[in-house]
């Protein structure tokens, strides 16, 4: 575990300076996903000019809302790229240079992929939007905050088993950028308040793609719009959704792995 | 060959399932077979068996698509066979790869280990780390290194600003960090520059003599051949064709000799002609003759004796054929090829 622990430092060190290698892409980016969250600030803003509540959600739950998906894309972002090109890796042969280590191939393929820039980037806009959630007063309980963003991370951990899981089918079909694709474009329901979604398409969100553990629940909790019991069966829901995955996840990538082809001499 | 082997496998076969071309179908059935198309097994391996001993550097060549990359892929782990075994080490490679992969090294020539943006010395301290190399030993490592392969000037530098020969150099460093008890090399010396194959052969030459670690070596550099190994298994259509020394391999598919010899006069010419029956004159001259040998048909001794007995002579060279027209020759001759190819250029 130590060891584990201290390649995945060495990999986060790694990915800090070649993110400074690339530093005049790093603050470009830094300031385009900042517009990006004024912008949608100013959507929601727009929203509720209109209107106090939205099936529940208000300006501050919204706001409290898109902190969380912005940790929960951070954090995506900057450990777990490498899951959303998993299929590549696979594709291209290049796995064969992490099957001849003694380490996890997984932990090679997806930590050679970090990337500090996106961490660097919402750091900014995490900053901008906790300010903003303490100046508009929005009703915030600090100790179930701390608690959610324990949430988020796992629920970053579950959908990059997702991920990984749709990338393992290259092993079968070659390329599996379709399903990789689709994956990616539910990726912004994390900005969205599920709870407004249709009852279907929330158990798709809650337990085939649990993207209602991102931002929504951790949302609901720090505004105090579900109790502490509530968000303990939902903690709970989530582990157990998580292990299915994980489960899953191993035995597509054993079955995987056993019928690899490589590429090229 | 030493009697408990360091690498061992048996039947060694692997095949891929790829579409089968749907011959004389009407173009619905081609539109539907091209969507849903039949699958057959293509051999890319077909039941080689292979042993090598501890300290052996042993060449493995053959054509494209002969089957070596495949090989070493199973033996590394990479790739899990159709149907055969292999041990290495003690080991299975593709279900002990935790264990077994701490005492192998690979170089795939074609793949980069080295990551292409940072710097040379951040790889190697990610390998540090993988393979949890205590620290004192990969400073002396890393030292040893430095000096043998000049990395001096390249540690600080980002992969992608290095020359191909430059990275690779990088890359057996790297490769041999954690001191390995096996090393397979698939083909490191591709697309380098004379200066830069020379260096690496010498280091590897050298390194092999100092640990006598074995080393598994896929190339189609001959000269890597000649230089490094002292066993050679050539490989076609996925069946291996040979598997012994190399002048072994030279005197069983080309056991021929160029013979050049330069005059200054005929001394005996009836006698010339009876040297020169046995041989396929190439060229010759008022002063100089260049003939083909085959060692089946006369003896070398008994020709040069013959020569020297029929002409004054001034210079006389006798080359073996190079691993090169011999590799070329069973190529082109198939899996079973007969000996009597042309000479080739010492």
């Amino acid at each position: 575990m130590r060891r584990y622990l201290r390649l995945v430092w060495r990999l986060t060190v790694m990915s800090l300076k070649a993110g400074i290698e690339y530093r005049g892409t790093l603050m470009i980016m830094t300031v385009w996903q900042f517009c990006f969250l004024a912008l949608t600030v100013l959507f929601w803003k727009v929203i509720f000019l209109r209107t106090s509540q939205f099936a529940g959600w208000t300006f501050h739950s919204v706001l409290v809302l898109q902190f969380f998906s912005q940790l929960f894309s951070a954090i995506f972002n900057t450990f777990f790229l490498g899951s959303h090109v998993l299929w590549r890796v696979i594709n291209q042969g290049k796995l064969d240079s992490f099957l001849v280590r003694p380490v996890d191939p997984r932990l090679l393929a997806i930590g050679t992929r970090f990337n500090i820039v996106p961490a660097i980037e919402r750091l900014v806009n995490g900053a901008a939007l906790l300010g903003l959630i303490v100046w508009v007063g929005a009703p915030v309980d600090w100790l179930n905050f701390v608690l959610a963003l324990g949430m988020v991370t796992i629920a970053v951990l579950l959908f990059s088993m997702v991920q990984v899981t749709g990338n393992y089918l290259t092993f079968w079909w070659g390329s599996s950028d379709a399903v990789d694709e689709f994956l990616d474009s539910l990726f912004p329901f994390v900005r969205y308040p599920l709870t407004t979604m249709p009852p279907g398409l929330q158990m798709v969100m809650t337990f085939v793609v649990p993207l209602v553990f991102a931002a929504t629940m951790p949302a609901l909790f720090t505004t105090g719009a579900i109790s502490r019991p509530a968000f303990l069966a939902a903690s709970v829901l989530m582990v157990a959704v998580g292990c299915a995955w994980w489960f899953l996840q191993d035995a597509v990538w054993k079955r995987g792995l056993a019928r690899y082809e490589s590429a090229g001499g | 060959m030493a009697d408990s082997p360091v690498i061992r496998a048996r039947a060694l076969t692997k095949s891929y399932l790829v579409p089968k071309r749907p011959n004389g179908a009407g173009p619905l059935r081609k539109l539907w077979k091209s969507f849903f198309p039949d699958l057959e097994p293509f051999v890319a391996l077909k039941g080689v068996d292979l042993e090598v001993g501890p300290g052996e550097f042993i060449g493995y060549i053959g054509p494209n698509g002969s089957g070596k990359s495949t090989t070493i892929k199973c033996l590394t782990g990479v790739l899990t066979p159709t149907e055969g075994e292999v041990d290495v080490l003690g080991f299975v490679p593709w279900r002990d790869r935790a264990e077994y992969t701490r005492q192998i090294g690979v170089i795939f020539g074609q793949k980069t280990l080295l990551f292409w943006d940072l710097a040379v010395i951040e790889s190697m301290l990610l390998f540090r780390d993988v393979y949890a190399v205590p620290e004192r030993e990969f400073r002396r490592r890393l030292e040893e290194f430095t000096e043998l392969l000049e990395l001096g000037p390249l540690l600080d530098r980002p992969v992608r600003k290095l020359s191909l020969g430059e990275r690779m150099r990088c890359e057996i460093a790297a490769s041999l960090l954690h001191s390995p008890r096996v090393l397979f090399l698939d083909e490191p010396t591709i697309g380098l520059d004379a200066l830069a194959k020379e260096s690496i052969r010498a280091f590897l030459r050298r390194y092999h003599e100092q640990e006598g670690l074995t080393i598994l070596l896929t190339t189609h550099q001959m000269e890597d051949i000649e230089t490094l190994c002292n066993r050679v298994v050539v490989l076609g259509s996925g069946e291996k064709i040979f598997d012994g020394a190399l002048a072994e391999l030279k005197a069983r598919y080309v056991p021929t000799r160029e013979i050049k010899v330069l005059f200054s006069e005929v001394l005996d010419a009836e006698r010339l002609e009876r040297a020169l029956a046995p041989l396929a004159v190439h060229r010759r001259g008022n002063d100089a003759l260049t003939t083909v040998l085959d060692t089946r048909q006369a003896s070398t001794g008994d020709v040069v004796r013959e020569l020297t007995a029929s002409l004054r002579i001034v210079d006389l060279t006798i080359s073996e054929p190079t691993l090169e027209t011999v590799v070329k020759y069973i190529y082109n001759s198939g899996a079973t090829p007969e000996p009597g190819a042309p000479q080739g250029r010492a």
